[in-house]
């Protein structure tokens, strides 16, 4: 038994060789399609991590009753912590605030008005899976009603704003993803298809000679995964040779870099493998199929 | 063992064979002779069970076409021996490989197929040839490998569809020779179908002739 699957092995791999020209076509085709999906994955996953580093569209900036002492405003501080959907919490005391006056406009708030009147506060950062704007919207007005809160201050219309491209951004490519796809899967069975009617005197001598129809589908199965896999080799270096020379044009003129997603090459193998073994289980279904039999069953 | 009972088979676009009646047993060396066009192609599909009959039933080593499942054909193909007249060989394997190849389907080991291969070359007079690929070898010699293909999986019958029918008058000679010696060492069936009535002069075997569809006599 574990020779013959051995030997089936073998065939997927020797056929590859023997019939090198369709074999050529249809891992191609799947290393076009790759490269589409590839250059799909790294725009979306780079529009992914440059909306996550705008960050500060996840805070939240609290102000506390501005005739709280500082042990006052922390017992507040600390009734924000039980909110739920927040990820970090800074108290910001009034002497803090006066810091970060000083830090932003260059003057000691302290010293030109004689007292400090600045309120003390908090820094609240929302948790990943809370950024969303209605979501974010419901956290600022729970901390809103705690006792004491005075204002709350974030950027709503910004994080709607940003929400609705990437949400249309994600959509549209979904919906171009699944149109792509089948497309890709229509056109590599077929061209597997092609490779396979080469073989169609083979197959049927297979049958005559006694083989079942795993036997004579396995090592189409074999070489179809093949193909797959050296289309997304060739894809994978198309992919990264493009990224290389996207960079290099950035670089003239943003200070910005495209970055290579992780799981690019174990992605676009998967993919192509996959692809490969849909396109010869397609491709193979119709001679599988002994037109004699049909006589009289 | 070969038996037909009442079998009737019509093509959609023309005849096919009608009320065959007949039974080889174990062991025969059987002639099924006609002119071409006569269904004796036919005739071997029904066996090898590549066709079905509309009426009537084909029972060949206890398969029933009726009861057979699709399946299940592939089990009833490899007791048997195809020998046909385009020789049906892989062009792009060696005769070793061709020969292995229903050896590879049955899952043998390795070694014992190494054995039953260099057997089987030998015993058609092609242990020489061994790597040479069909190309490279006359029509004969193709119809040897084809032989040396059908006896290597030691068949209980052996089916030969106008196995000299490329074949010029020695060497046709020469397989009507081998085949017939063949079985009758292993004792297997023989059903040669020709058109060529002196063939069947050179060998003593049975006769079943058939014309239009229908067997004669």
């Amino acid at each position: 038994m574990i020779g013959k699957l051995w030997y089936l092995i073998g065939e997927g791999i020797r056929s590859l060789w023997r019939t090198r020209l369709p074999t050529l076509g249809s891992t191609l085709t799947i290393a076009l399609t790759l490269v589409i999906f590839g250059g799909a994955y790294i725009v979306l996953s780079n529009l992914d991590r440059a909306t996550r580093r705008l960050q500060t569209q996840y805070r939240i900036d609290v102000f506390f009753n501005p005739l709280l002492n500082n042990q006052e405003a922390f017992q507040v501080y600390q009734q924000l912590k039980n909110v739920e959907g927040i990820a970090s919490t800074e108290f910001i005391s009034k002497e803090h605030a006066a810091d970060i006056f000083k830090r932003e406009f260059g003057e000691d708030v302290t010293e030109v008005l004689g007292t400090n009147p600045l309120n003390t506060g908090a820094i609240v950062l929302v948790a990943r899976g809370y950024r969303t704007a209605r979501r974010i919207n419901r956290i600022a007005d729970e901390i809103a009603n705690v006792h004491n809160v005075d204002d709350v201050a974030y950027r709503g219309e910004l994080v709607r704003l940003l929400e609705r491209y990437l949400q249309f951004a994600v959509y549209s490519g979904l919906a171009l993803g699944v149109i792509v796809l089948l497309g890709a899967v229509f056109l590599v069975s077929n061209t597997i298809k092609l490779s396979i009617y080469a073989k169609r005197n083979m197959i049927d001598i297979l049958y005559l000679l006694g083989a079942t129809r795993k036997f004579i589908r396995f090592p189409f199965l074999v070489e179809g995964a093949l193909q797959g896999l050296i289309g997304s080799v060739f894809a994978f270096a198309v992919v990264v040779g493009l990224l290389d020379v996207v960079n290099y044009v950035l670089e003239q003129f943003v200070l910005y870099r495209v970055i290579r997603p992780p799981y690019l090459s174990m992605g676009l193998a998967i993919m192509g493998i996959a692809l490969g073994l849909i396109g010869s289980s397609r491709g193979i279904r119709k001679f599988l199929n002994p037109k004699a039999l049909q006589t009289a069953r | 063992m070969i038996e037909f009972r009442n079998v009737t088979l019509r093509y959609q676009r023309g005849p096919g064979v009608f009320d065959i009646d007949f039974y080889i047993d174990t062991g025969e060396l059987v002639f099924l002779v006609g002119p071409s066009g006569a269904g004796k192609s036919t005739i071997l599909k029904l066996i090898y069970m590549d066709l079905v009959p509309q009426s009537g039933e084909v029972e060949v080593n206890g398969f029933l076409t009726h009861r057979t499942r699709r399946r299940y054909i592939p089990f009833l193909r490899r007791s048997l021996g195809l020998v046909f007249q385009d020789f049906r060989l892989l062009l792009d394997r060696n005769a070793y490989d061709n020969v292995a190849l229903p050896l590879h389907i049955v899952g043998l080991p390795r070694r014992e197929i190494r054995e039953r291969v260099y057997s089987a070359l030998d015993d058609v007079g092609l242990a020489e040839r061994t790597h040479h690929y069909p190309r490279e070898l006359s029509g004969g010699e193709q119809q040897r490998v084809a032989i040396a293909r059908a006896i290597a999986i030691n068949p209980t019958i052996i089916l030969a569809d106008e196995p000299t029918g490329n074949l010029d008058a020695a060497a046709s000679l020469e397989i009507l020779e081998l085949l017939t010696y063949l079985a009758v060492s292993n004792g297997s069936t023989v059903l040669i179908a020709t058109h060529d009535y002196t063939l069947t002069s050179r060998k003593k075997g049975r006769l079943i002739e058939i014309d239009e569809g229908r067997l004669l006599g």
